[in-house]
């Protein structure tokens, strides 16, 4: 039986957790009454990270850490089942979060609202960032903004009934209010590529958001190679961001759009001269059946990423031209 | 000289690890089996695989070999679409028959490991 200390504030009380077979540290802590921030409990969101002041933390606590991190003995105590026994404390989070006010809440379809916040962070567009509430719930969110031409951060929230965070921000955070930014994380970007590169990108859901943040980056950066961008749905009422999108569209002739539903309702986007009903892996597959030398972004749910990606391996794609972000839902 | 330096040493496996891999894949017969795992662990896997199968320096161990594969289930059918899959791959790369041959004693070799035997 493992043993593990947590000491949530300096001079404060050591707390004593033993823990259960594969239990994580953070379960531990969570099933002994503790409170401890905490947010996608995968590894990813990075909101429960700790410093290890004794003990080693094991390999799987340490993803996506840079090697500063881990020579101070961060890790994540939600990916960590130690094998022995373990001390740790809490990071002074002040000192990692950014406050930033709220500066416009917009619904862009019947589920999805964007929120921008003041820009008080350096971030590449297609990462992420963790944003916290008053009640202290952490949620990661993909930024859909560009730095260079846009004075705020912007984020596409899908409302989850009774979501801690979604809900919340939807029902009760206005314009003023601040809230509070962690990161940016993520290897998802635009970064230096080959300007004649040809890039595909696909994403389904808000997926969109980074991928749209990542199409205007490199259109700004005067991307030259084609740019191709897969939008895909559900149904075509689940479709947002149209106007913009045919906009930036018009203005560069390298960008070519496809919007695939499963279902298509005629009356749907007037706007949009075709939608294509039909299945996204197919449509991309008959479209490119070959993607070698292309850089390919990825953005959704878990299933989609995988068989995207297997697919875009397959056809030619190199593994390191293939950047992706995978969203997780909270697992309570 | 020996197979892996005649094959073209890390060169060669560094060639043939997307040809291969892609094609296992593609291969409805067992695809299934890569279905929601880490892509990017599976390829270092498969270039491991391959250097083993090329005759190469390994630090190659049945006990993974077979821990690996446990409770997957796998027949014979399974086995001999990768065997086939690797062929193609070498023969895709031009490798001659001979060398081929060997390649595939030496995955052979690791049969009883794969399917638990």
């Amino acid at each position: 039986m493992t043993v593990i200390f947590y000491q949530a504030e300096s001079n404060g009380e050591t707390i004593e957790v033993s823990l259960q077979e594969n239990e994580s540290f953070l379960d531990g802590l969570l099933r002994s009454g503790h409170e401890v921030p905490h947010g996608c409990k995968e590894g990813v969101c990075q909101s429960c990270m700790m410093k290890a002041t004794e003990g080693t933390p094991p390999e799987s606590s340490l993803a996506d850490l840079t090697p500063n991190q881990i020579e101070q003995g961060f890790f994540l105590c939600c990916c960590c089942i130690p094998t022995d026994t373990l001390k740790a404390t809490a990071l002074n989070q002040s000192t990692q979060l950014i406050e930033a006010k709220v500066v416009e809440k917009s619904a862009l379809n019947k589920d999805i609202f964007r929120l921008r916040v003041e820009n008080k962070v350096d971030y590449h567009p297609g990462q992420f960032l963790t944003l916290w509430n008053a009640n202290n719930v952490a949620r990661s969110y993909s930024i859909a903004s560009a730095p260079n031409t846009d004075n705020f951060i912007e984020f596409h929230i899908k409302r989850i009934e009774n979501g801690a965070f979604s809900d919340w921000a939807w029902q009760q955070l206005n314009v003023g209010d601040a809230i509070k930014l962690q990161g940016p994380l993520g290897l998802c970007y635009y970064g230096n590529i080959p300007k004649d590169q040809p890039i595909l990108l696909s994403g389904i859901g808000t997926g969109l958001a980074p991928l749209f943040g990542i199409v205007r980056e490199a259109l700004l950066k005067d991307h030259t190679g084609n740019i191709t961008l897969f939008v895909g749905a559900k149904n075509s009422n689940n479709f947002y961001l149209i106007k913009e999108l045919i906009a930036l569209a018009e203005k560069h002739d390298n960008l070519s759009l496809f919007f695939v539903a499963q279902e298509v309702n005629k009356t749907d986007h007037p706007e949009l001269s075709s939608i294509i009903e039909g299945n996204i892996y197919h449509e991309v597959k008959q479209r490119f059946p070959s993607l070698k030398g292309y850089k390919v972004f990825l953005c959704g749910a878990a299933s989609f990423v995988r068989k995207m990606k297997s697919q875009c391996y397959i056809g030619g794609t190199d593994m390191k031209d293939i950047l992706s972000d995978t969203f997780l839902p909270y697992k309570p | 000289m020996s197979l892996y330096d005649k094959l073209g040493g890390a060169g060669a496996v560094d060639a043939a690890v997307d040809i291969f891999y892609r094609k296992v894949l593609a291969d409805d017969r067992i695809s299934e089996f890569f279905d929601g795992i880490d892509m990017d662990a599976q390829r270092t896997k498969q270039k491991a695989f391959l250097t083993v199968a090329f005759g190469g320096p390994n630090n190659y161990s049945g006990k993974d070999m077979r821990e690996a594969h446990k409770n997957m289930s796998l027949n014979e059918g399974h086995f001999g679409a990768v065997a086939e899959n690797l062929v193609a791959t070498l023969q895709e790369l031009g490798v001659g028959e001979g060398d081929i041959n060997e390649v595939v004693n030496i995955a052979l070799s690791v049969k009883s490991d794969v399917l638990n035997q």
